[in-house]
């Protein structure tokens, strides 16, 4: 009983005081209610978003095959959506309006649900420079996955910035006479191009992080499919859930 | 997974010369031949890409939206910024579908404009006619679809000073544009009428030269590179839509910037 | 206990350094065609720059130009040093050769009639990249340097991809 009892206060992040020993070990009819770590609706945005971004990704792998912007480095057939030059584009400007709408209820879900808000913030300088060193020594125990860790946090602003920034310098790239003040901005038509290029990059920095975590703690992926534990109105996970 | 329209090792050179006009012809119905890296698109999604026509005809679908997209967001009185003559690249960036040993001159002194189609002055017109209207010259920012961009300096009959000449019905949706090259073009009417779009017969100041469309070539500064037929030798002003060398390989119809 | 997870702390490492090297590996993709049109039999090189339409170009712009590989990835050969006209009175371009970033590079003279202008860049289109690393290194002995405000003419390509 007593071991038992420490297994599941050191797995908890809630302070001390506001654990009831008692109610630990009776599973409440609350249990089975409560919102999900992730609802229905950013389940099925963020694999819209990754189905698009995908594509985005590898139809601008495509375009940037036909004028390379780093002398020496091509992506090459197998990378490419789109067999030649002309179906790339075709994909790209296709899978636009997907990203930016999907994105766009994205951003105001998460902004009038409080999700960024409870999720994203605060960020700590001093929690991200402790979550970097735990991760360099491979401690990425992710017991409750109600909470993001600081390094989380930040990536998952980082990235969609980044995915904002793709928006504004593709559209310097798309129109560059009709939004020429943008493209001027910018820094003209060929930094925006480096700069549509560099937020690719960024992107897919963050995927390969993303999706190797995802994979090395799997209960992660499997509550973006089935939504995750349910929580508690601060945001955390039910106790319950952590037997 | 290579995509099985893509051969494993490039065509001889030689072989590639007997059958350029078959190749050529089979280009044009690369509809058939375009579409996908069939591996990673399997990969990402698992849907079924056996079916090739059925994708490019949504992305198709898709496309000619934002055709629609785009002539909304065309701004008739908005200049492309303009460049010192000093930045003029000399000589301009050549580009075509075929390469420039292929390039056919035209001679000037037996060249002929045909013009054709919504207008009341249907007589053809000679370089020295042509050479009498008003010129307008600009140093514009040539930017191509593949991502490449120079400054160039063209000098020329603005389009719509012409069409207004041969009495052009300027309601019209289309101002078409046949080339020596076989290379035929067709842009949208208000974007004929910009003042930024010229019958251009100079570049840098010098006479156009070859291989670069001499005697004349379309300049607009309002859309992108592949829309600016070289070695023109017929306008029509028409209401039929009637297609364009690269827009038949699947490339956009409005390519606007 | 977290013993779950030490059997998950030899993985992450694996799969970054496999990202990594996957990356790696694409940027290494490099067109693996040998780049230029090699000349029809019996074809000089001064015949095959003439079908090329040669456009009069400043010396002076020449200078400081990249010199790319006529592939899709556009590898950079070198970078334009000057123009000379060798002991035979042909014009040469010396071309800082090879090496990473301009660091160990070497000048070697191209003959001009084996290069074409693509937009602000040169091409190298009659030698392989193995060709020219065969190419002695340029001594300017017996020649003399074609001055920045001269013209001279050469040929013109589409671009490569």
């Amino acid at each position: 009983m007593g071991g038992k009892l420490a297994h599941r206060r050191s797995l908890m992040r809630v302070s001390m005081r506001h654990v009831k020993t008692k109610t630990l070990a009776v599973e409440t009819p609350s249990v089975r209610t409560g919102r999900r770590l992730h609802p229905w609706p950013i389940r099925i945005m963020h694999w819209v978003n990754a189905v698009v971004m995908l594509i985005m990704i590898t139809s601008g792998w495509g375009i940037y095959d036909d004028d390379v912007i780093i002398r020496g480095f091509h992506f090459g057939s197998f990378w490419r959506l789109g067999d030649w030059a002309a179906w790339s584009l075709n994909w790209h400007f296709a899978g636009m309006w997907f990203l930016v709408i999907n994105g766009v209820v994205y951003l105001a879900y998460g902004f009038v649900s409080g999700r960024f808000r409870e999720k994203l913030l605060p960020i700590r300088p001093t929690e991200v420079v402790q979550t970097v060193i735990d991760t360099l020594h491979f401690k990425i125990a992710h017991q409750d996955i109600t909470v993001y860790n600081a390094v989380q946090k930040l990536l998952y602003i980082i990235v969609i910035l980044a995915g904002i920034s793709q928006v504004i310098t593709g559209m310097a790239i798309w129109k560059p006479i009709q939004f020429s003040e943008l493209v001027w901005l910018l820094g003209g038509f060929q930094t925006a191009r480096v700069l549509h290029f560099a937020g690719m990059a960024v992107i897919v920095g963050f995927l390969i992080v993303h999706v190797a975590l995802a994979l090395l703690v799997p209960k992660t992926l499997w509550a973006m499919i089935a939504g995750g534990p349910r929580l508690k109105p601060s945001g955390h996970a039910k106790q319950s859930h952590v037997a | 997974m290579r995509s099985p329209f893509r051969p494993d090792l490039p065509p001889d050179a030689a072989a590639l010369d007997d059958h350029k006009p078959l190749i050529r012809s089979l280009e044009r119905r690369g509809l058939i031949r375009g579409g996908l890296s069939l591996g990673a698109l399997v990969m990402l999604t698992g849907c079924d890409v056996r079916r090739p026509e059925a994708v490019e005809s949504a992305l198709l679908a898709i496309s000619r939206f934002n055709d629609g997209v785009q002539a909304l967001l065309f701004d008739p009185n908005k200049l492309a910024p303009t460049y010192p003559a000093s930045m003029i690249l000399r000589p301009p960036k050549f580009n075509a579908y075929y390469d420039v040993m292929d390039v056919r001159p035209v001679n000037g002194a037996t060249w002929r404009l045909e013009v054709s189609g919504l207008v009341t002055d249907k007589r053809a017109w000679t370089l020295a006619d042509l050479q009498a209207l008003p010129q307008t010259s600009m140093v514009i920012k040539h930017i191509c679809v593949e991502g490449w961009s120079y400054i160039g300096g063209w000098t020329g009959v603005p389009l719509r000073l012409f069409l207004e000449r041969v009495g052009a019905d300027l309601r019209a949706k289309y101002v078409a544009f046949k080339t020596a090259d076989d290379y035929p073009s067709i842009i949208d009417m208000a974007s004929a009428l910009h003042p930024q779009t010229l019958l251009a017969l100079k570049y840098g100041g010098d006479t156009l030269a070859d291989p670069f469309g001499y005697p004349m070539r379309l300049r607009t500064a309002v859309k992108l590179g592949y829309k600016n037929p070289k070695w023109v030798t017929a306008i029509e002003v028409t209401n039929k839509y009637s297609g364009g060398y690269w827009e038949s390989l699947g490339f956009p119809w409005f390519a606007g910037i | 206990m977290v013993c779950g997870n030490l059997s998950a702390m030899a993985s992450p490492r694996l799969l970054f350094i496999c990202g990594m090297l996957a990356l790696a590996g694409a940027a290494h993709a490099q067109s693996k065609t040998p780049g230029g049109i090699p000349l029809p039999p019996g074809m000089s090189l001064a015949e095959s720059a003439a079908m090329r339409f040669p456009q009069p170009v400043r010396v002076g712009d020449l200078i400081g130009r990249e010199v790319l590989r006529p592939v899709e990835s556009q590898d950079v050969l070198g970078r334009v040093r000057r123009v000379i006209r060798d002991a035979n009175g042909q014009i040469m371009v010396v071309v800082d050769f090879g090496g990473f970033l301009g660091f160990d590079s070497r000048p070697i003279a191209v003959p001009v009639d084996a290069m074409v202008l693509v937009g602000q860049d040169m091409e190298i289109v009659a030698f392989t990249p193995k060709q020219l690393r065969q190419f002695p290194t340029f001594s300017p002995i017996g020649t003399t340097d074609v001055a920045d405000d001269a013209l001279i003419k050469v040929g013109l390509a589409k671009p490569s991809h």
